[in-house]
């Protein structure tokens, strides 16, 4: 039987929690053998991972924080606001439009949040527009079942920019990256800088069946994919 | 002020509080070492100056052994077990504690083949991706997608499912 209180333990590790429910947290604790291991288990998910370090969590829901953490661009960081989520637009590869359509009922399952992730400053949603010299980042949700992702952005001149797979080498042909099905939002590895040009960008990601690689997927670009689900996105990108 | 002293000072308070407590009992009494130095004047005053850590690494040290009379109904410690807890070595944090290690032994032989030394490098030994990737003879991008599902499946077996 799960104890009720186990969400205060949940909430103080993705930093949602505030003074008084810390309190109740610390009150509880010593006394609740399932809540504590539960807290263990999120400590060695931190040691393990890098992630949540005491001295980010424990002073944080009495307005009291450590300086940041120098590695930003490594892993993604959560954003702490809302972030804008990305409703996947049909089972087509939609031909390339100003802004986005819709057909028909969305099918649900699939989605992609955008940050832009500053140093020393953590991760914000992205909005309408980005600087050229922003660095984004991005988390996925897979409910549908999909078996591998691709992230990239296209600008105003058909330049490709790519996000996931990265795109370093071009002796290389990176393919489409891995998925796991799951309702929660999963974040990506690695905040990427692209040398952007200002003007209209869109961003896309495909949920794929098909291990597609890059040159597949920039040589079919405007044409449908089959049984891919698309989430697509326009912003307009700064100086 | 607050804010810097947190910074500076963190880690030896976590130190100290570690000689006496583990886990989530050793970061309550972190906690509430620097909450008390946010809320209560009384404690702030009792600094008549001298060496600042000194005073912390005091008051964590009483913060710590009122936790255990509290929460532990032991015998409280004796004026001499205090003294030799707080002038033993600084004790070398294992890198993980027993039940964490076993844990995690169970863990590795669910990854799949070739991926141990991905876990080794980056989880265990906290190597940065492009000297693990370097040292394993992986692509760097390969070795983060790697590192991102090994991650997804600590997060399922720690976090997800409990039952395991």
């Amino acid at each position: 039987m799960t104890c009720p209180q186990r969400h205060l333990v949940d909430e103080h590790f993705a930093h949602r929690t505030d003074a008084a429910r810390e309190q109740a947290l610390r009150e509880h604790l010593p006394g609740c053998a399932e809540c504590n291991a539960r807290y263990e288990r999120h400590l060695l998910f931190g040691q393990l991972t890098g992630q949540r370090a005491a001295r980010d969590r424990l002073l944080r829901p009495f307005g009291l924080t450590a300086a940041a953490r120098p590695r930003w661009a490594r892993v993604l960081v959560p954003a702490l606001a809302a972030s804008l989520t990305l409703v996947v637009a049909g089972a087509l590869l939609l031909p390339r439009t100003d802004g986005f359509t819709a057909r028909g009922k969305p099918p649900s399952g699939v989605g992609l949040q955008v940050f832009r992730v500053e140093q020393g400053k953590g991760s914000t949603k992205v909005g309408d527009t980005l600087s050229a010299r922003d660095a984004l980042a991005f988390s996925v949700q897979n409910a549908a079942g999909k078996k591998w992702l691709m992230v990239f952005a296209v600008d105003a001149a058909g330049r490709v920019y790519w996000y996931h797979p990265g795109w370093e080498n071009a002796a290389e042909t990176p393919q489409a990256v891995p998925l796991e099905t799951s309702a929660a939002w999963r974040e990506l590895p690695d905040a990427v800088t692209q040398p952007l040009s200002p003007g209209t960008l869109e961003l896309h990601a495909l949920f794929l069946d098909e291990r597609l690689d890059v040159k597949q997927v920039e040589a079919s670009l405007g044409q449908p994919v089959p049984g891919a689900l698309e989430v697509r996105r326009t912003v307009e990108v700064t100086p | 002020m607050l804010e810097a002293i947190y910074r500076d000072h963190f880690d030896d308070v976590s130190r100290t509080a570690r000689r006496f407590l583990a886990g989530a009992d050793h970061e309550s009494v972190v906690q509430q070492v620097f909450v008390k130095l946010l809320s209560s004047e009384d404690v702030r005053r009792s600094f008549q100056g001298g060496s600042l850590g000194g005073w912390l690494n005091r008051i964590t040290q009483n913060q710590a052994l009122e936790y255990l009379r509290r929460h532990r109904n032991e015998a409280p410690l004796g004026d001499e077990a205090v003294a030799a807890l707080a002038a033993a070595p600084e004790p070398e944090q294992p890198a993980l504690r027993l039940e964490a290690a076993q844990w995690v032994d169970r863990f590795r032989k669910t990854l799949p083949r070739g991926w141990d030394p991905i876990f080794e490098l980056c989880f265990l030994k906290r190597l940065d991706q492009r000297s693990a990737a370097a040292q394993l003879g992986l692509a760097r991008t390969t070795l983060a997608y790697r590192c991102l599902r090994i991650q997804w499946r600590l997060r399922a077996a720690l976090l997800e499912d409990e039952a395991s």
